[in-house]
């Protein structure tokens, strides 16, 4: 597997997306803040191998602190590679095999797969292309087949339309997102329960952490699920700058699962002084419209990692209460029926 | 006769009520939703995950109906997550498409979810898609005597051409009850005789 060297300069640090009608100021953030992540592409060299190989390293506070701040854009692909230890679960030739022993396969999979191509980034230009609709297509197949238990989930198809931003070749988006699921709770399963299970955790920790939106949120009768569901499955992947959802992934492949509860959390926190400035409009529709042009990627995560008291050891005990919960509900559906 | 506005102002009242769309994938949900928001069709919108939420008020002659949309996303997964979105809703919007059969069969399973569970004081069971009449697979009569027998507003549409998309939603509007105050949170008493039948098929 060789992993195609990155596009040259000028980097386009919106990856296509349409970004004319954001201000000046927002354009100036991105772009600044990319061009100091270039310069920082010294700290990164030392954890090189070699040009194309990036062993993850030791989880120090040093390189974890590195990761937040962001990895310069160019490097990513191979970076990524090297965070989610793709090297681990690639089979050569594997990808090529499920493309051409299914060649003429059916499945609900496909089915669904074939109703999302042109539903995936309609604004992207790119995305209007047969040749992105064609490698869209080869790797939600190929996942499929790689992962059946699994098959197609309705918001892969925006994790793997980024990474193929991101990837020049098909095979490398292929088992880096195999890595990505693999490295996610079950959520998007065929019952989809571990996101059911994880959005009420969330709301928990919403609570707890960010009382005074939560409350906000309860005024509408609305819960974290409503805010969260959509950021859990996209990973932050869509309706977000293309650089937000990417600097969270850079702490997602780097940090695990939680990652998404944090920066959640630090986008609620900075939605705050936004919501109160139009209390009687939803909520909802006002988190979209903040969400949209979100570049402050630094005071969210500021503001997200900031939050003490979130151990893997009381997530899970808040998972276990969760967890019943929805078990109760199952049951309440099953006896009405 | 109605016109929709931004923003409402203060002389008349807001009545806010609750609004889900469900129904299997590719039916057109989100399609409705943005031609009567827009009045615009685009064949390839992004994929609903999750669920989508649109806000909208409605003019009448002496009060307001903002409608608080959810537009839910139909991959059969997706299921289980459908109560967090149409609990409490007042409307419950249910699509099937009139050139597949399945979706006919989805959109009668989710009518008697919702009727085993607290259901919503307004169902709709539509048609969309009724442009496309050279594939149709649904008769009319079918999805009529099935909105009767379980006593929800019935219309076919054709989002792509704008057909009974306004009246859809005007009908629910109007069927909803408003005689009482109501503040954000809104809290309807329940009027079971607020649910009509409506006969108005596609005139396409």
């Amino acid at each position: 597997m060789t992993t195609s060297p990155a596009p040259q300069a000028p980097f386009d640090y919106w990856y296509g997306f349409p970004h004319a009608n954001y201000t000046e100021e927002r354009l100036k953030i991105v772009s600044d803040y990319c061009n100091h992540l270039q310069e920082k592409e010294s700290h990164w060299k030392p954890y090189f191998k070699s040009d194309s190989e990036f062993p993850k390293p030791a989880q120090t506070n040093r390189f974890k602190s590195l990761v937040r701040k962001g990895i310069p854009p160019k490097l990513r692909p191979i970076v990524w590679k090297g965070l989610l230890d793709v090297q681990s679960v690639y089979k050569p030739g594997l990808y090529q095999n499920y493309l051409t022993t299914h060649e003429s396969s059916t499945s609900t999979a496909l089915h669904d797969i074939e109703a999302d191509l042109n539903r995936t980034f309609p604004e992207h230009p790119l995305f209007h292309e047969d040749e992105t609709i064609n490698r869209l297509r080869r790797i939600l197949s190929a996942y499929s087949w790689h992962n059946p238990e699994l098959g197609y989930c309705q918001s892969l198809n925006c994790i793997a339309g980024m990474l193929i931003l991101v990837y020049s070749d098909d095979e490398d988006a292929f088992w880096v997102l195999v890595q990505i699921i693999n490295l996610l709770p079950n959520y998007h399963g065929k019952t989809m329960r571990d996101l059911r299970i994880d959005l009420k955790v969330m709301d928990h920790y919403l609570r707890k952490h960010v009382p005074d939106f939560h409350a906000l949120l309860s005024k509408f009768s609305f819960t974290a699920e409503h805010i969260c569901m959509e950021w859990f499955l996209t990973l932050f992947g869509r309706d977000f700058p293309a650089e937000f959802s990417f600097r969270v992934w850079d702490v997602l492949f780097n940090e695990g699962w939680k990652t998404l509860f944090r920066v959640s959390l630090g986008i609620c926190t900075k939605a705050i002084p936004t919501l109160r400035s139009q209390p009687s409009a939803s909520p909802i529709a006002v988190m979209r419209q903040f969400c949209l042009p979100l570049v402050e990627i630094d005071s969210v995560f500021d503001l997200g990692f900031q939050v003490r008291s979130f151990s893997r050891k009381g997530i899970n005990q808040q998972r276990e209460n969760a967890t019943k919960i929805v078990e109760q509900e199952d049951a309440e559906t099953a006896r009405r029926r | 006769m109605i016109e929709a506005i931004e923003m409402s102002y203060q002389s008349k009242q807001t009545h806010v009520f609750k609004v889900v769309i469900l129904g299997e994938s590719r039916v057109g949900k989100t399609s409705i939703l943005l031609r009567f928001l827009k009045n615009q069709f685009n064949e390839n919108l992004g994929t609903s995950i999750g669920a989508v939420f649109f806000a909208h008020t409605i003019e009448f002659d002496n009060y307001f109906v903002k409608l608080d949309i959810w537009d839910t996303a139909g991959q059969e997964r997706y299921d289980s997550l459908a109560p967090i979105y149409y609990k409490g809703a007042d409307a419950a919007i249910i699509v099937y498409d009139i050139t597949s059969q399945s979706s006919l069969s989805r959109a009668q399973a989710w009518v008697d979810q919702l009727e085993k569970e607290e259901a919503p004081q307004v169902m709709a069971f539509i048609g969309n898609k009724c442009d496309c009449e050279p594939q149709r697979k649904v008769p009319t009569e079918v999805g009529r005597s099935y909105a009767q027998e379980h006593e929800c507003l019935f219309m076919e549409t054709s989002a792509k051409q704008g057909t009974n998309i306004r009246s859809l939603f005007d009908t629910i509007a109007r069927a909803l009850p408003h005689q009482q105050q109501q503040d954000q949170k809104n809290s309807n008493t329940i009027d079971p005789s607020s649910r009509k039948s409506d006969d108005s098929g596609c005139k396409c």
